[in-house]
């Protein structure tokens, strides 16, 4: 019979134990490490997948209409920044005429390499801000797609450095560093000082040039002395530094920030909508512009 | 079949042992928990997260970000996780991003930081994440201290390892009663005896005819005793009471003593009796009287010549016999004839035979007879060996006969 047998071997086993300190020892060395093993598969504890929200966006609904069609489009918006897209979101959102044809708005901000061919083609967007040669360089034929919709005010890019005035000369530059954001698509802090520099005839060793990931971490930079100019758009941005030290130097005053270009398939209803929400937008970046397009 | 053993561990030893495993196991269970918990949701944050907050590439996605929006809103995602296990130690873990920029803080959180890297365009990254779990106190503590129960309760029955002193009882038992010598209840019994009781308990282990339980009771019975016990008698005993323990303890802890029973016409020699042919036995218990009644030094009976038969002690001797009822035969033989030295070797040798086959030539030889030759007339004397103070039951034998200790002149 089986369980007999595995009594008797079971006894056999006890009695072995006990033959020596050696051989209780190693049973009990036995045991702590088959209870140790057993203990780490059955307590493996697994995480969950994560789940996260889209940093990047921004949503808001409109309010529904009774008279309207039931299953409403959600308008797609895609910028670069962040700042004030929640503000235009909401602005939309707000409107009547707006919410006629919307049930509501997303706006994402992504670098501006996110915009894609595809994504022009499959007009996954209804309304896109972005520079014109960055629009124009991935998509010849995009008059097919978009149309622009409203241009922005241009600009003033300005060299700036806590310690003395800058100058556009050789001698200058000569063993200063420079801070520059890492990304290649960034006119004002990448493109244009670059080029600045070029047409300027200055020639800047690899290490007096310095590349950062985002915003914050070039300005603490440069507020910590890391980097000896940074470039600004003078009075566009609230800027991150002690500005009673700041020393300028122009660069461009003719830069353009982007232009807002419009999907074809939009309803013109919603035009008039659309400009009022972009009119806070340049108010609060561009506060000296002219007031811009008027409608009801 | 062998048993474990059951120790006789007090119940706070027990509670105590109990405590000890549960506290080991209430912290092996968390760290294992936690340790795969931390791999687990590293993992996560490494493949999930962080492509959120740096691109393949490098960048950073949230270039113009203002940080503590980002931060703000990362930190509400992750603050709250629910791992699953297939036996759950953790009810939720919390999770906390330090910072998007810098440096890990050294930091107190309950069960550490989890830190990852990433190579950026500024360098290496680190995001220092605070980690803290809680446990499922409904399910862990209860699992953990039943499991310490088992582990406890599986502990105390495992057999002990022998001591020096118990495998050498293990190996007098495998080699004297080889189908017991794992018995763990035996073993601990043995390993129990006193001092005094061990000697004759190997003695009697080594007797392949005696049982152990019963050869303990022995052993026990006579340490209780506190007699000194010789090993020749002991067996001997064991011999004549093979089924006997309390028989065995008496023979063995009887004085060394010769103790007449007429009624049963019985000898009995340190507790053994023997019953002896009717004619040896009255010849034994007039040597008996003689000894008795001398002093230790003397004692003795001269043969008389062998032309001169003695009539007057064969005369007393055939009255001791008349009236213990001896044979008529050998009475009339004493009357007329007198008591001849030919008679006296005759039953002496059977005394001999008598004892000798039941105890043996060593251990009768006190009981039986020692020769001198008597110094005046040159013939031998005997007497018994045994003292006289050793020699019981013949009280009326000096009244029946007169006392002739000296027979030498």
């Amino acid at each position: 019979m089986p369980g007999r047998y595995q009594l008797i071997s079971g006894c056999a086993l006890l009695t072995l134990i006990s033959r020596s300190y050696f051989h209780y020892a190693l049973t009990i060395c036995l045991l702590i490490t088959a209870l140790v093993s057993a203990y780490w598969l059955l307590f493996h504890t697994k995480a969950p997948p994560l789940n996260l929200s889209d940093y990047y966006s921004y949503q808001c609904l409109t309010r529904p209409l009774p008279s309207s069609a039931a299953d409403k489009p959600e308008f797609q918006i895609l910028t670069v920044a962040s700042p004030h897209a929640a503000q235009i979101a909401d602005k939309l959102c707000g409107r009547e005429d707006f919410a006629r044809y919307y049930s509501g708005v997303r706006i994402r901000w992504q670098r501006r390499d996110f915009l894609t061919l595809d994504k022009i083609q499959n007009t996954r967007f209804d309304l896109f801000f972005n520079r014109a040669h960055v629009v124009e360089g991935i998509a010849p034929n995009l008059d097919l797609y978009y149309r622009m919709f409203r241009d922005s005010p241009h600009y003033s890019l300005y060299w700036v450095s806590l310690n003395d005035q800058p100058q556009m000369t050789p001698e200058y530059f000569a063993g200063k560093t420079i801070g520059l954001l890492a990304d290649p698509h960034s006119q004002s802090f990448h493109i244009e000082p670059l080029d600045s520099l070029k047409i300027a005839g200055i020639g800047l060793q690899p290490q007096q040039i310095i590349f950062y990931g985002d915003m914050l971490s070039l300005y603490n930079a440069f507020n910590a002395g890391d980097v000896d100019l940074m470039t600004t758009p003078k009075g566009l941005i609230s800027n991150n530094f002690d500005e009673s030290k700041a020393r300028y130097q122009l660069i461009s005053n003719d830069m353009s920030p982007g232009k807002w270009y419009l999907s074809n398939a939009v309803n013109p209803d919603v035009h008039c909508a659309l400009q009022t929400a972009l009119n806070i937008y340049y108010s609060e970046v561009f506060p000296d512009a002219e007031a811009s397009h008027d409608c009801q | 079949m062998p048993k474990p053993a059951m120790t006789a561990s007090k119940p706070a030893a027990a509670v105590l042992l109990w405590l000890l495993i549960s506290v080991a196991l209430l912290w092996l269970s968390w760290a294992c928990a936690t340790h795969s918990a931390r791999e687990s949701i590293s993992a996560e944050l490494d493949t999930g997260l962080l492509p959120r907050i740096i691109a393949a590439k490098g960048f950073r996605i949230g270039q113009y970000e203002r940080d503590d929006d980002l931060l703000a809103k990362i930190n509400r995602d992750i603050q709250t996780l629910k791992p699953q296990a297939w036996l759950p130690v953790i009810s939720e873990c919390s999770l906390h991003l330090q910072a998007l920029h810098g440096h890990p803080q050294p930091n107190a959180a309950k069960d550490g930081l989890i830190v990852l890297a990433r190579q950026s365009t500024e360098g290496t990254q680190e995001f220092a994440f605070a980690f803290a779990c809680q446990p499922d106190y409904a399910w862990w503590l209860p699992t953990q201290l039943g499991i310490a129960a088992l582990l406890t309760a599986l502990f105390l029955h495992l057999p002990r390892p022998l001591s020096p002193a118990g495998r050498r009882w293990q190996q007098t038992l495998q080699r004297h009663h080889p189908h017991q010598a794992d018995d763990q209840n035996l073993l601990q019994q043995l390993r129990a005896l006193k001092d005094n009781a061990r000697p004759v308990m190997e003695l009697l282990l080594q007797q392949p005819g005696c049982p152990v339980p019963v050869a303990l009771q022995i052993a026990r019975q006579i340490n209780q005793n506190g007699k000194q016990v010789e090993p020749a008698w002991l067996l001997k005993a064991l011999e004549q009471y093979p089924d006997q323990p309390d028989q065995v303890v008496r023979v063995a802890c009887s004085p060394a003593r010769l103790h007449f029973d007429t009624a049963a016409q019985t000898a009995e020699i340190h507790g053994i009796p023997l019953r002896l042919p009717l004619t040896p036995f009255l010849y034994y218990l007039w040597y008996a009287g003689i000894r008795a009644d001398s002093p230790a030094d003397e004692g003795w009976f001269t043969n008389p010549p062998t032309n001169r038969p003695d009539y007057e002690q064969g005369r007393r001797l055939s009255q001791l016999m008349q009236h213990y009822g001896g044979h008529g035969k050998a009475i009339n033989d004493l009357q007329s004839n007198g008591l001849k030295a030919k008679t006296l070797d005759q039953n002496r040798s059977k005394i001999k035979d008598e004892l000798v086959s039941v105890l043996g030539e060593t251990l009768a030889a006190d009981y039986l007879f020692e020769t001198a030759r008597d110094a005046q007339s040159g013939r031998s004397k005997y007497r018994i060996k045994l003292p006289p103070e050793a020699i019981t039951g013949v009280e009326e034998v000096s009244e029946i006969s007169l006392n002739t200790a000296d027979q030498a002149t």
